[in-house]
């Protein structure tokens, strides 16, 4: 059992290093972007169209990995920060209320990316997306629309991999 | 069953679960208690659109601009400009603070990266020269404020791309306001000077002022880009903050230079501030339509009209309500929940959206250096290893000080108003 | 409960398209079949509202037609310039098929469409610098463009476009990031945007134009009867909204009474501003043979 939670964590480990790094490429891109929509205002002729909305959704998947990055290493602002601290039997609770908080906000918006209210696949929030052509770009809304699945996704790993590390907290102690 | 709600927030607050999640976490709750469920089906595309919208766009790039400066020794070339400037007057050391933090506040919109970045590197020069740390670490945190008030600024950022008001106007209303704060700090440290004889910098250990000022250019231009870049509209303000990240990381070659693992740092705190502030969002707005669908906005309304509070006593008990909220909430947090609700009744009460806007960014920026919730406070005792509750009682005068000037702000709209009118960047 | 989303203020003087949103509901409301409306805004931006639509989570929202042209494209030609005279070839077109074309394409992707609502008088050229008698008059305009349309459009003109994002619009137009955009004539009024914006002229670009949806999950479920009332209210809508329209020709004294100068093309200037648009037309992506069917139903 204790194997399988510490795969679990350096699983987590793992992905929350590839995210990390996404949202690095993501920032960056999305730099690059916007300056060059200052800049080709006054280079080009007719500056391109597609700047806003690409920078914009870039923001979408540096912000959705980056809020995974951050549940990861415990970086949102919590009222009562000294809580994640404890080992004890408190600690424990504490750590499975925490997965219990988290998991109701985060299963939700996972089900419906993939199932749509009438309970088929095609109308979830992804297939939708999928039938929609981006306003300015070439490609399928998807293409962004995934960052929902993929940032909640990554979350709801690491917050599995939280709670198995608290409960084996016990029996290395 | 909605009667359970509170004990889940609570339950979930003393867990120590992020805010954002707890929000959210009781928000999907709320939907299944009042028989919604069904609605939960909008949330991927609520969580796209919160997040997706185009005036946030500036906000990650002030973040990143700003992390940029701190790491590559911007803050050292700030304070010798500071000491060149006011390092000789008596309480030197405790004006250069004040100081520094209004120079470090036109690069950086976030107060606490002003309270980490000064407490490192002031707080044990201010020591040296025979303040007490407790004196000195209370002058950071409560100056650090001056951040997210004088332009660029998250905060303000945030304000308007919730109340879809100009944040070019926004930022430059913020400038008189962030200074008339610094001139009441400055006031409050020379009386603190005269009554316990702090010390001024010996003549030899001043910078010479015209050096100081030539090493800290490159610094003291990015806000001159920033708001004369949006000022005369050369750019818009998203793409000021696409500027100012180019500008910080040519400034700091200039300085000590930025290492890969710098930039890359960087980087990722600026997608994990960024990812944090998100969640914030999409949670507050599960609630939101949760509230819609309910028709509470339109309850709040009524009821806050039924007070019949009249316009000044409306706009004390607005005050005092963001005040609390900032003691307790994170401001983004704060914001998100209560502007939507309040801004409103407040411009139906004849508010002008600019000045609201400073008024309230000001107000919650108080609850940064006031417990339970100081960010400042808790980001100084941190890294000085000062007491927390210490600090928070050595604060005090000062946060006096900063009510008085928010009264002013509140009861002056001019104050706010004046400079993006004489700009033409508002009516 | 049938849940409305508005899309503009509950205004009935100004807003076109409360006026068939009210009557809507009103008509609803007295045929027994409960209509509620929600502000503008508050179940979310237009992507929101349409995605809500699509799940049958809202019945009824007064949406963008673009963004339920990105549904079916054969409903973007009620956003190119110079096409349609008036509302009175766009309800001949929807009547002689047009409609059903589009929901062809929309329903079974969740989405109705029920009618057509005019915002208000037609788009005309705003800008900040000077009195536009001709398309010469633009050339050293920089206009602020919502799309890559548009910027076609300016680009016909022999003008150039800058995409702005109509948050930062004010302040673009301030400080001269733009010079002015086409917008109908209440716009400014509705957004206080008459401090900086000094020139209109009434260049009839084209109509301004919302779509109003209804979800198709919810309206299936509906009785024959109930389907009825709702086929008759969006009638009884549409001609409230065609009336109103009616009655809008004192907007451009109001544009005049906030201190805007008012310019009317003359017959060869306006002519002029068409010619040039034309090829605008081929240039758009729609799906095979829609602006010729446009064309035959609306007998044009
Ligand atoms: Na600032
Ligand atoms: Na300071």
């Amino acid at each position: 059992m204790r194997a399988a939670f510490s795969w679990l964590d350096r699983f987590s480990a793992f992905l929350n290093r590839i995210a990390l790094w996404g949202a690095v490429l993501a920032v960056t891109a999305l730099v690059v972007i916007a300056f060059w929509q200052a800049a080709a205002r006054y280079i080009l002729d007719q500056p391109p169209a597609w700047t806003e909305e690409l920078a914009r959704y870039l923001m979408v998947w540096a912000g959705l990995l980056g809020a995974s990055c951050a549940f990861r290493i415990h970086a949102d602002p919590s009222l009562f920060p000294a809580a994640r601290e404890r080992t004890d039997k408190v600690g424990r609770i504490y750590a499975a209320i925490r997965a219990a908080g988290a998991f109701v906000l985060i299963a939700p918006i996972l089900w419906y990316c993939f199932i749509g209210v009438n309970g088929k696949f095609s109308s979830g929030y992804v297939a939708r997306n999928a039938r929609v052509s981006a306003e300015t770009l070439d490609v399928p809304m998807s293409v962004f629309a995934l960052a929902i699945p993929v940032g909640f996704g990554l979350i709801m790993i690491h917050l599995i991999a939280h709670l198995a590390t608290a409960l084996t907290n016990k029996e290395t102690q | 069953m909605m009667l359970l709600v509170p004990v889940i927030l609570v339950v979930l607050l003393a867990s120590g679960l992020g805010l954002a999640y707890v929000v959210g976490g009781t928000a999907v709750m709320s939907f299944i208690f009042t028989d919604n469920a069904r609605y939960l089906a909008i949330l991927p595309q609520k969580v796209f659109s919160q997040i997706s919208v185009f005036a946030l766009l500036s906000m990650p790039l002030f973040i990143l601009a700003g992390e940029l400066m701190n790491r590559g020794g911007v803050t050292k070339a700030l304070i010798d400009v500071s000491m060149a400037i006011v390092g000789r007057i008596r309480g030197g050391l405790g004006h250069v603070n004040v100081m520094t933090s209004v120079f470090f506040a036109g690069i950086s919109g976030s107060a606490v990266a002003d309270a980490a970045s000064l407490s490192n590197t002031l707080v044990p020069a201010m020591e040296q020269r025979g303040y007490t740390r407790l004196y000195a670490g209370a002058i950071t945190a409560v100056s650090s404020i001056i951040g997210p008030i004088v332009p660029p600024s998250i905060v303000l950022i945030f304000y308007g791309a919730i109340m879809q008001t100009s944040v070019a106007a926004l930022f430059v209303a913020g400038i008189l306001p962030g200074l008339l704060l610094a001139g009441a700090l400055f006031a409050l440290n020379g009386y603190f000077a005269w009554r316990d004889d702090h010390p001024r910098i010996e003549k030899g250990e001043a910078p010479p002022v015209l050096p100081a000022i030539g090493r800290a250019l490159p610094a003291l231009l990015l806000p001159i880009i920033i708001v004369g870049g949006i000022v005369l509209g050369w750019m818009t303000p998203t793409e000021a903050a696409a500027v100012a990240v180019i500008v910080a990381a040519l400034a700091a070659l200039f300085y000590e230079g930025l290492k890969a693992e710098d930039v890359v740092e960087s980087l990722r705190r600026t997608a994990m501030l960024t990812g944090s502030i998100f969640i914030v969002l999409s949670a507050i707005a599960a609630f939101g339509h949760l509230a819609s669908l309910e028709k509470v906005p339109q309850a709040i309304s009524a009821l806050i009209t039924d007070l019949g509070l009249g316009p000044v006593g409306f706009m004390l008990a607005m005050n005092v309500l963001f005040i609390l909220a900032g003691m307790f909430l994170d401001i983004p947090m704060a914001l998100a929940l209560l502007v939507p609700l309040i801004a409103p009744v407040a411009l139906a009460n004849g508010a002008d959206p600019v000045h609201l806007g400073i008024v309230i960014c000001f107000n919650l920026t108080i609850g940064l250096v006031s417990p339970p919730m100081g960010g400042c406070l808790l980001i100084v005792s941190t890294v000085t290893g000062l007491n927390y509750w210490s600090l928070a009682r050595a604060v005090i005068p000062f946060v006096i000080v900063e009510i008085l000037v928010l009264g002013v702000l509140v009861f002056v709209p001019e104050i706010s108003l004046f400079l993006p009118r004489a700009f033409g960047l508002w009516n | 409960e049938v849940k409305i989303a508005l899309d503009s203020a509950k205004d009935l003087e100004n807003s076109g398209t409360y006026v068939w949103a009210h009557a809507f509901s009103e008509y609803l409301n007295a045929n027994g079949m409960e209509a509620v409306e929600y502000e503008r805004g508050a179940l979310g931006a237009e992507a929101e509202k349409m995605d809500q639509v699509q799940q049958g989570l809202l019945e009824v929202s007064v949406s963008d037609t673009k963004g339920v042209g990105a549904l079916d494209g054969h409903i973007i030609p009620l956003t190119l310039p110079y096409l349609f005279p008036d509302f009175a070839s766009v309800d001949r077109g929807l009547e002689n098929g047009m409609l059903d074309k589009i929901n062809a394409g929309t329903t079974p992707q969740g989405v109705r469409v029920i009618a057509v609502a005019a915002l208000g008088s037609a788009a005309g050229i705003f800008n900040t610098k000077k009195p536009v008698n001709s398309a010469a008059d633009m050339a050293d305009l920089r206009m602020r463009a919502l799309d890559e349309n548009q910027i076609g459009v300016y680009k016909l003109w022999g003008t150039n476009g800058t995409i702005v994002a109509w948050d930062e619009v004010p302040n673009a137009l301030q400080t001269g990031i733009a010079d002015g955009y086409l917008n109908p004539p209440m716009v400014p009024l509705m957004f206080g945007h008459t401090g900086f914006i000094k020139y209109f002229t009434d260049a009839k670009v084209g109509l301004g134009t919302r779509t109003v949806i209804v979800s198709e999950d919810w309206y299936q479920g509906l009785s024959a009867d109930e389907q009825k009332i709702v086929m008759d209210a969006a009638a009884a809508a549409t001609k409230a909204n065609r009336e109103w329209l009616a009655t809008r020709s004192a907007e451009l004294d109001k544009l005049r009474d906030a201190g805007i100068e008012v310019t009317t093309l003359t017959p060869e200037a306006w002519n002029e501003f068409r010619a040039l648009s034309e090829p605008l037309h081929n240039m758009v992506p729609l799906p095979e043979g829609a602006l010729d069917a446009w064309k035959t139903a609306s007998g044009m």
